[in-house]
């Protein structure tokens, strides 16, 4: 049998059991309601503001507006790709769906590939809409141009790779519960320490390193929409943060095929 | 080349011993039954058999390859003992599923399905979603899984389970039929009578070690049932 009619099958299985499943719901009505949020602060674009005893009209702070809503909308679907795959294997290994598939001649890694592929694929679904809608009605209602927003986008898709493929592995070693809190925890942290390498605050220690080393995933997604915020330069250029990126996909994914290699399975 | 061989095989895990020192081999086209009481190490023997699990010592071939290869599982039909199917699947969702992933496609997965369900009757229900029907006819999905893309090696663990007395008659029948294809079969059972009946060789197991091995005819003295002789051998080893 081929690799890829393997792989295709399973994946197309995996995108089928992740939307039988009630998290699928979950997640809709979530996107839903964070889109009646975007809904609301796009269309803050009448009335005036006073900064520093001047009257500002609030059109003038969409950009900014913008580009938080964005970067926040995106750092939600990271953590939910992590959410996501933390189950996502892992549950067919505890109730058994799984055995029968691991016995047919399928390799290992295959079969975790299209696991993660299936939560990503949901992720991606989720993503293209509330980022797309998101990004959209800033450009409808303030203007924006649409090229910061799919960069950006892209990037956010990046992050979920590397975040959902080191849950995936995470979940082999430990319960769902602390998975979960670790990829909360791992990707507030990784924000953090990304926010203070954007802010010209000094800082170093170990949140200075993560914000150099660890996946830039704020970085990557607000230095492309710093074209949305007049007179605003971040310190980081883009084209170090792609091959960072890169290299946090390949290794949450090496690592998930070797975790799951070694794994032994239960009858 | 036999068809599967466990070489001085031992299995540990968390301090207990599954294994130890197990060897045997099962010739291609031979029907082998794998007895034990519960805890003997059958089951673990088999997961080595499938790749599932890797022995602590020693070596485990399938037709001569490591089983964690992919390609050594080809053409291999497994029941497990705790058959769990994805209750939101239909019969024939997951037939389909299983057939594409044994390395069918198009019109030979179809008819390899239909062949299937037709054979341990379940083609009524093909469109009936797995969680809704019987521990018997869950079995019996089971069976039809093992048997998709006419495998030459087929593992059974605890087959008989959960069918009624005319579903055991039925499995029977459906060994002996692949057996009669040329098929290997491996039936680890607790039910000696139809272990018995399908196999001509049988390995008694017993903490983890062989204590009996060989052709039915030979294992069972004058005067005795297979019964009887599984007893003798299990209990006349110190524990």
């Amino acid at each position: 049998m081929s690799i890829f009619h393997g792989f295709g099958t399973l994946t197309l299985e995996a995108i089928r059991d992740a939307i039988r499943r009630r998290i699928v719901a979950a997640i809709a009505v979530l996107s839903v309601l964070s889109l009646m949020v975007v809904d609301s602060c796009s269309g803050c674009s009448t009335g005036d503001v006073m900064v520093n005893g001047q009257a500002q009209e609030l059109i003038q702070f969409a950009g900014y507006s913008a580009a938080v809503s964005f970067v926040v909308l995106g750092l939600w679907i990271i953590t939910l790709a992590g959410v996501l795959a933390a189950d996502h294997l892992t549950q067919t290994l505890e109730d058994g769906t799984a055995l029968l598939s691991l016995t047919r001649p399928v390799r290992r890694e295959i079969f975790a590939l299209a696991r993660l592929l299936g939560t990503l694929g949901i992720v991606a679904l989720t993503g293209l809409i509330l980022l797309g809608a998101t990004a959209f009605l800033f450009a409808t209602r303030n203007g924006l141009p649409l090229a910061p927003a799919a960069v950006a986008g892209a990037a956010c898709g990046l992050g979920a790779i590397a975040v959902a493929s080191l849950a995936m592995t995470a979940s082999l070693f430990l319960p769902r519960l602390a998975t979960w809190l670790l990829v909360v925890g791992a990707v507030g942290i990784i924000a953090i320490a990304g926010g203070l390498g954007l802010s010209p605050i000094e800082n170093g220690g170990w949140l200075a390193w993560i914000g150099s080393y660890g996946p830039p995933l704020l970085h990557a997604m607000a230095v492309p929409l710093a074209l949305w915020m007049e007179e605003v330069t971040l310190p980081t250029g883009a084209f170090d943060l792609w091959p960072r990126l890169v290299v946090w996909d390949a290794i949450g994914i090496a690592s998930l095929c070797i975790a799951f290699r070694s794994r032994e399975i239960s009858t | 080349m036999p068809a599967l061989e466990l070489d001085a095989v031992s299995k540990r895990f968390n301090g207990r011993t599954a294994l130890e020192g197990v060897s045997f081999a099962v010739e291609a086209g031979s029907a082998v039954g794998l007895l034990g009481p519960n805890g003997a190490g059958k089951t673990t023997a088999l997961r080595l058999l499938l790749g599932l699990a890797r022995p602590s010592g020693g070596e485990v071939r399938l037709r001569d390859r490591s089983p964690a290869e992919a390609d050594a599982r080809v053409g291999l039909g497994y029941l497990p003992e705790r058959l769990v199917l994805p209750s939101r699947m239909t019969v024939a969702g997951f037939l389909a599923l299983q057939a594409s992933l044994a390395g069918l496609s198009g019109g030979d997965r179809d008819q390899s399905v239909e062949e299937a369900m037709q054979r341990v009757g379940v083609a009524d229900r093909a469109e009936d979603r797995l969680g809704g029907l019987s521990k018997g006819l869950c079995q019996r999905v089971g069976f039809a899984q093992a048997f998709l893309a006419a495998p030459d090696l087929l593992l059974l663990d605890e087959p008989t389970s959960g069918l009624d007395p005319l579903g055991i008659r039925d499995a029977r029948d459906w060994i002996g039929r692949e057996r009669e294809r040329g098929c290997t079969v491996l039936v680890s059972s607790h039910v000696l009578s139809e272990v018995e009946r399908v196999c001509d060789r049988v390995i008694i197991l017993h903490e983890g070690r062989i204590v009996g091995s060989g052709l039915t005819a030979e294992i069972v003295q004058e005067g005795e049932t297979l019964e009887d002789a599984f007893v003798r051998l299990v209990r006349g080893q110190p524990s």
